[in-house]
């Protein structure tokens, strides 16, 4: 465990969020997507982050470090917002659109707390970086 | 009058064998010298230094999506040069005070 190691850690931290930030962008751009693959409305997309030990076989430290992983989009159960637009080729028999359960507020609230996290974890590398340059001028 | 213990002075322990099977301890007793040391030190900041280059390579191409672990590799092996630029001018500094010490 050294001062580059904490940078490992920082660098999953931006790695994961910039994977939260793709889930938003897929849920904003189909926040009115009523055709999928699978059949019915777009579902909205939902990172679950792990945390793993930053080095299993190191010493204490190392193992009780952790850095975070993406291992699975999930996808919310909500149920589909029904709007009654009969014109719409998606309609049902009762003239009803399914739309996806997609809040552009909620998205927005998320976007920016992806945005903030990123930033602290940049700010910690940023850091990491001072204290080496410190600790190199040590009795220059 | 007793004899002088001449024989003594063979079995003190900082006299350095001459020809002997062991090492001399100026170069460190765990078989390896400060230049073996130095130069595995060179060779991991030349690791880190190819790591940032393919990791910018494989930006620059397209084939990696991953800005900041590209920038953080850029940062590490600025810090291991940094560091190892550090020592060799400490190393340079001790020889050139043993160099212009008056004999």
């Amino acid at each position: 465990m050294n001062l580059l190691d904490t940078l490992q850690i920082s660098a999953s931290g931006l790695t994961s969020q910039r994977v939260r930030l793709q889930t938003i962008a897929s849920n904003m751009a189909n926040a009115r997507t009523t055709r999928t693959e699978e059949g019915g409305p777009y579902r909205r997309k939902l990172p679950v982050f792990e945390a793993r030990p930053l080095d299993p076989f190191g010493d204490a430290l190392g193992q009780a470090m952790a850095e975070p992983t993406v291992t699975e989009i999930t996808e919310d159960d909500a149920p589909p917002v029904r709007v009654f637009d009969p014109g719409h080729p998606d309609a049902d028999a009762d003239g009803y659109v399914s739309y996806p359960a997609i809040n552009l507020m909620e998205e927005m609230v998320d976007l920016m707390s992806t945005s903030r996290t990123f930033e602290a974890n940049t700010k910690v590398v940023e850091t990491t970086r001072q204290m080496a340059s410190e600790a190199l001028n040590i009795g220059r | 009058m007793s004899p002088l213990p001449i024989s003594g002075v063979g079995a003190s322990p900082w006299a350095t064998p001459v020809g002997g099977t062991q090492a001399p301890r100026s170069t460190g007793q765990g078989g390896r010298s400060f230049a073996d040391t130095l130069q595995q030190a060179m060779e991991g900041v030349d690791q880190s230094q190819h790591r940032a280059d393919d990791k910018l390579a494989e930006l620059a191409a397209g084939q990696t999506p991953d800005l900041h672990g590209t920038m953080i590799a850029l940062q590490e092996a600025d810090i291991t040069l940094r560091t190892m630029v550090s020592v060799r001018d400490k190393v340079v500094d001790a020889y050139q005070q043993l160099m212009n010490m008056q004999i």
